[in-house]
């Protein structure tokens, strides 16, 4: 099922929870709403599923719009970070209990019950109580509850939260084969970015109610539109530097106090069709920096700090008043305030303008390259 | 040793009161109602000695042939007021001033809990004023006789249980009232909402999801209310004193009042009223297990069984 959304408003009282959303969803597409604490998600989501209201705006399923429609109505299943299963019924009744709304044959119930528990590995536990059952037991009656009456649309909202990291990652996958798998449209909330990165084929990030940009995890993480994307995707997060945006000698420069760097003309020309402004803020992600030996450096900086990822290090440079944090292959064999030589990769460089806070590298569709 | 003694000695005012007030009288009423102990005696018979102990009071009571009447009265009047009121209607107001704006419901529950805040005498005065005859019984004179239904006749006469029921009703079913809102409203949104999503109508949700879930409350209120109403009988007293007819609103605590502190000559029965009232507590235990029994109180406190996954 198609979903859009069509400058879909919820407001509470002075609250703008939900501020001005388009938002189209493709037929079969895992679409994950990415977004720090309180900025909306959970809002959208029940406004899909029927629960909220729209204050404004439309909610179409198939270009049919459902704002009217009751949540029986929609056919949507819903995964809930607290599971919210029921605690008096067993595993059994609680994944038979939208069939039992939906006064499906007590033979016809039984079978598809099993089916949902045995697609989700937990056929066993069928007449366990939830307060009988692991975290991660829960989730996956949750998950059947969801899947039991075939619905059109899954929601989720933040599923994984409440498992331990190895049992997430494992849901993770499963979740993302399993939706491929039914081929049903997904909305899955999180603010984990990770997860967003791994299981979405489009993330739309949201900020104060107001969505940030929609786009693959690709063109996210490598072509962020504004400052806010650029920051919250990527861990560790993008590097910012303010710098002076100059124009000489044909050729453009990035210029601060420490450290000056030429940018290639077809950029620079970009920025320049952009209306760049003077001051910028440049921003390089921690893996675009890189250790050189002392021939011709960006610039030298001292070494602040040291954390050991495992296959990488994360170094913390300090020069001037500016820091910069590089991913380094492990082992760094640096001494903390030792002076290293270092070097951008110019070409995965972003420029914002820092005050309307979006990108000056964008190309005329509004991606920014 | 000074130190394990101050606790106590916080304690002691508090212990000494119950001691006096509550526990020497529950031993008192239970050794009196063996007893012949009266007005006419009083002084006089040793009480406290066991050979004046029989079980003469008890055999009086359950020969007296206004037994099956009291004890019917009292079955209808607990039942009749638990179910339809206390219980009832209190799920009832809960249930919809919760599914309200919340301003709204509060201030309905607010409004409604004020009878049990008035002083209880003024209280079922008032319901006396209401229920007089006409011209001066408000509703006679409002309703009824504007209506053409009945004489205006004074409606404790005519109609003595609807009144009890009412005036205990509406009083009674505050308390479950504001226990129910109370759980109902700490159940956390994510089952009304999953159970919506799941495809149910607000009813279906309120039926499967909402009322299991105060299954706690519903078993308290249903317990302590049918042992307060067992007890009570000030409103009837002042209602009606177990009139119009013989016996005919009169229920057991009610009975054991006018035996032990009342009596047509003039001699108050203490051994025997005392008698009543000990039936009266057995009646109200085996009550409270029964409930215990029905609601599975054991499936409510089961040992979770968590494995790894
Ligand atoms: N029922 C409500 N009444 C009033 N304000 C609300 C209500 N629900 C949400 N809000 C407000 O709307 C904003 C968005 O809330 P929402 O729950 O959608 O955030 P979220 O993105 O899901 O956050 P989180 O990651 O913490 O779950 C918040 O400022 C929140 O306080
Ligand atoms: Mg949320």
């Amino acid at each position: 099922m198609k979903i859009a959304l069509e400058a879909l408003n919820k407001h509470f009282g002075k609250v703008k929870a939900v501020d001005n959303l388009d938002l189209e969803i493709g037929d079969g597409e895992f679409v994950a709403l990415l977004g720090p604490s309180g900025c909306g998600k959970t809002t959208t989501l029940l406004m899909l599923a029927g629960i909220y209201k729209p204050t404004s705006g439309h909610i179409c399923f198939d270009d049919r719009v459902v704002n009217h429609l009751l949540p029986k109505e929609r056919n949507i299943g819903m995964v809930f970070q607290s599971y919210a299963l029921y605690p008096h019924m067993t595993t059994f009744d609680n994944i038979a209990y939208p069939l039992k709304l939906k006064r499906v044959r007590r033979k016809e119930m039984k079978e598809r019950v099993q089916r949902s528990a045995d697609m989700m590995g937990i056929g066993d536990l069928l007449d366990r109580k939830p307060a009988q059952l692991s975290g991660g037991q829960q989730q996956r009656v949750a998950l059947a509850r969801a899947l039991v009456k075939e619905p059109a649309i899954l929601l989720f909202d933040e599923p994984l939260s409440n498992l331990d990291a190895k049992l997430r990652l494992r849901m993770r996958g499963e979740i993302k084969r399993l939706q491929e798998d039914l081929g049903v449209t997904a909305v899955y909330v999180t603010h984990d970015q990770v997860e967003a990165m791994t299981m979405a084929s489009r993330i739309a990030v949201m900020n104060y109610g107001v969505l940030q940009t929609y786009g693959t995890p690709n063109q996210l993480y490598n072509h962020p539109d504004t400052l806010f994307v650029a920051g919250f995707i990527g861990a560790p997060p993008m590097n910012f530097l303010e710098m002076t945006f100059e124009e000489r000698d044909n050729g453009f420069y990035l210029k601060t106090q420490a450290l000056e760097i030429r940018i290639s003309a077809e950029r620079g020309a970009l920025a320049k069709q952009n209306n760049v402004p003077q001051r910028v803020i440049m921003g390089i992600r921690p893996e675009n920096v890189s250790i050189v030996a002392e021939q011709d450096p960006d610039f030298k900086a001292e070494v602040y700090l040291i954390e050991p990822l495992g296959r990488e290090d994360l170094v913390t440079f300090r020069f001037v008043d500016e820091e910069i944090r590089a991913l380094v292959p492990a082992p760094f064999d640096g001494r903390i305030g030792e002076t290293i030589c270092l070097k951008l990769d110019k070409e995965k460089a972003h420029l914002f303008n820092p005050e309307t806070e979006v990108s000056v590298l964008r190309t005329g569709n509004g991606r920014s390259s | 040793m000074r130190g394990q003694l101050a606790p106590y000695m916080f304690l002691s005012p508090t212990l000494i009161l119950v001691t006096l007030f509550f526990f020497i009288p529950l031993v008192m009423v239970f050794i009196l109602s063996f007893t012949k102990l009266d007005m006419t005696n009083f002084g006089i018979l040793e009480w406290w000695k066991p050979v004046n102990w029989s079980l003469d009071n008890y055999v009086k009571i359950f020969t007296n042939r206004f037994l099956s009447r009291i004890l019917g009265n009292t079955i209808m009047y607990v039942a009749v007021t638990l179910a339809l009121f206390n219980v009832g209607m209190a799920l009832v107001i809960a249930l919809i001033t919760t599914h309200i704006k919340r301003r709204t419901g509060f201030a309905f529950r607010t409004l409604w809990f004020l009878p049990r805040i008035t002083p209880v005498v003024v209280y079922t005065m008032m319901w006396r004023a209401l229920a007089g005859p006409a011209p001066m019984g408000l509703i006679n004179k409002y309703f009824l006789v504007p209506l053409g239904i009945g004489g205006g006749e004074y409606l404790l006469h005519t109609h003595p249980w609807v009144f009890i029921f009412l005036v205990n009703g509406f009083i009674g079913a505050s308390f479950g009232m504001i226990l129910f809102a109370s759980a109902i409203e700490s159940i956390p949104k994510d089952y009304t909402i999953a159970s919506k999503v799941d495809g149910a109508t607000t009813w279906q949700t309120i039926r499967y999801v909402e009322l299991p879930m105060i299954k706690w409350p519903l078993l308290f209120v249903t317990t302590y209310q049918t042992l307060s109403l067992l007890t009570s009988f000030e409103q009837i007293m002042l209602l009606t004193d177990g009139g119009p007819g013989l016996y005919q609103t009169e229920v057991w605590s009610l009975t054991a009042y006018h035996r032990a502190l009342t009596s047509y000559f003039g001699n108050t029965q203490w051994g025997y009223g005392a008698a009543w009232s000990v039936v009266l507590v057995i009646i109200g235990i085996v009550m409270a297990v029964i409930y215990l029994r029905v609601f599975k109180f054991g499936e409510l406190v089961e040992e979770p069984k968590i494995d790894q996954l």
